[in-house]
């Protein structure tokens, strides 16, 4: 559907991208980096992760992303282009699900169609909504208000608002946090299948370390204060992943390794 | 004790809590409300009897009856009591609607741009903190006896809740759906249609329902400055002639007409407010 740019440039592209936020504290002001020189590439079709702890500013770099907040420093592609605000080749998800209560879940999922082409197209759209609900196992609840849904149901409908527009880049703050771990394994499955059936570029933050060598091509560690990305190691499983891989030694010595890089150093220190 | 012992334990544990508890704990609301008010008929009826206070003054409970049937005779065979019941009526509805458009429009003003917050808020809240009845003969002067006057009188009394509320619910609208919208590239109209104001609709009904009451009292206001052919002037005469039952029951209908606006108002917010649980 769309050829490579002839000069080659990778989908998403982050150059020495920098946050720091100031907050002001009894009189003086102190700066917290909650992104730090990240660099990162990723190709069409590309799934990665970001893993790290609460508060390394995972949140703050997908909203840069997304251009909910200005960058500090540094500079954001997309297909070679500089990113300067919001962009409807990308599409997030944030880490709740914001449905708007007044409206029913089908009209959720339509609204970035409503806002963007105006009701008209939204309403030629609404077949290929229903196709997403019912790929969501939510086709019976279409007509239903947010409000009658259960947590996993809102986040569900949440990601076919997400994948409405058919946005090249899906950004997801941490979509099946609030998920018990049955559900989110059976999403994780089907997440996968669906970024790969429409390739898809996805970037997932995640508390899980299972999760985020279960979904990604490249899982990126992030360390806190200030936000840097540490390593980023390159997953080599063979897709479609499935749930028996998750014991397999192959994955789980990716999953020790992220683990020691985000523990390691604590424990190390601990020592001292 | 030997019957006891055949009591199942729940029964013997229900029992126990009942006599703990007092009678007026054990009697069911209604009856408790109509004694009440049956006691407060008593001492009325009491107090006319035996202080020697004149019926004039304060006519016995057995008068005001009297004279409320009279007076809902009167309204519903369509005499002058109905009459200046639809005048007033007319007069709440175009005041309370009047207010609300006003409310609306401002609030929308002050809580979606700027220049409403920082310049015409202010003003807002400075009008609201006069004694706002106090305006009354102006009204009258500005609008004359006619209709008019209560109606901006009504208006004037209760458009600030509704302004208030309306910008209150838009400045509160949730950070995170606000943050979608902002991803949606949504612009500022979209925003305030597609997700400010809805959101705000409880405020909203809140300070509609405000205004429905407050518009009758501004009506009543207007119609005690203003003379005109309503309830409030109704009133004013038969207070003036010392007809205290009369007074009594028309009261009463200006209460059930601001009664009925609330009601209608909350028949609206039960539709409008519905994904509220
Ligand atoms: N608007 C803001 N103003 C000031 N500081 C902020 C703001 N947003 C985030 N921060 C700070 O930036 C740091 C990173 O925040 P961020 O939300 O990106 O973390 P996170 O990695 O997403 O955490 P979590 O996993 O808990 O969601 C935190 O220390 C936070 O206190
Ligand atoms: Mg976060």
């Amino acid at each position: 559907m769309h050829a490579p740019r002839p000069d080659g440039a990778p989908i998403l592209r982050l150059t020495n991208v920098n946050k720091h936020y100031r907050r002001a504290r009894q009189g003086q002001s102190d700066i917290i980096h909650a992104a730090k020189d990240v660099s990162f590439d990723l190709e069409r079709g590309q799934l990665a992760s970001l893993v790290g702890a609460s508060g390394c500013g995972k949140s703050t770099v997908l909203k840069m992303i997304a251009g909910l907040i200005p960058a500090t420093g540094g500079e954001i592609q997309l297909k070679g282009d500089k990113l300067t605000g919001p962009n409807e080749q990308i599409g997030i998800m944030f880490q709740q699900p914001t449905l708007l209560p007044w409206r029913s879940v089908l009209e959720n999922v339509l609204l970035p169609i409503e806002i963007r082409e105006g009701r008209g197209a939204a309403k030629a759209a609404r077949d290929r909504a229903m196709q997403l609900l019912q790929m969501a196992g939510l086709a019976e609840f279409a007509h239903a208000v947010p409000g009658e849904l259960s947590g996993g149901m809102a986040q569900r409908a949440a990601i076919c608002r997400m994948l409405v527009t058919q946005p090249e880049l899906l950004l997801l703050d941490e979509p099946f946090g609030a998920l018990d771990e049955f559900t989110r394994e059976q999403m994780n499955v089907e997440f996968e299948r669906i970024c790969r059936s429409r390739e898809a570029t996805a970037i997932i933050v995640t508390h899980s370390i299972q999760e985020a060598v279960f979904l990604a091509d490249a899982v990126f560690v992030m360390s806190p204060r200030p936000g840097r990305i540490i390593k980023r190691i390159e997953i080599d499983l063979p897709r479609p992943r499935t749930s028996d891989m998750i014991t397999s030694t192959r994955f789980n010595d990716y999953v020790r390794e992220i683990h020691d890089l985000l523990f390691g150093g604590e424990k190390e220190a601990a020592h001292v | 004790m030997s019957e006891t012992q055949s009591v199942d334990p729940e029964t013997l544990i229900a029992l126990a809590e009942n006599e703990r508890k007092t009678l007026v704990e054990r009697m069911p609301q209604w009856l408790l409300v109509l004694l009440f008010g049956a006691a407060i008929v008593g001492v009325w009826q009491g107090a006319v009897s035996y202080s020697g206070i004149s019926e004039l003054v304060l006519p016995g409970p057995y008068q005001v009856l009297q004279d409320l049937i009279f007076t809902l005779k009167n309204l519903f065979s369509g005499g002058y009591v109905a009459h200046a019941t639809w005048i007033t009526l007319v007069e709440v509805v175009f005041g309370f609607a009047l207010a609300s458009a006003i409310g609306l429009t401002l609030g929308m003003i002050i809580g979606a741009t700027a220049f409403g917050r920082k310049a015409i808020m202010p003003y807002v809240v400075a009008i609201n903190t006069m004694p706002k009845v106090a305006f009354a003969p102006l009204f009258v002067a500005w609008f004359g006896f006619g209709i008019e006057s209560k109606i901006m009188m009504a208006a004037f009394i209760s458009f600030f809740p509704v302004t208030i509320n309306t910008a209150a619910g838009l400045a509160a609208t949730d950070s995170s759906m606000a943050m979608l919208f902002r991803s949606l590239e949504a612009n500022r109209w979209q925003t305030l249609i597609k997700l400010q104001m809805p959101f705000a609709t409880p405020y909203i009904f809140a300070g509609l329902k405000l205004a429905a009451v407050w518009s009758v009292i501004g009506v009543v206001v207007g119609e005690y400055m203003g003379g005109g052919e309503g309830l409030g002037e109704l009133v004013r005469v038969a207070a003036s002639q010392l007809r205290v039952g009369r007074v009594f029951a028309q009261i009463l209908l200006l209460s059930l007409m601001g009664l009925s606006v609330f009601g209608f108002v909350t028949l609206l917010e039960r539709y409008f407010v519905r994904w509220k649980k």
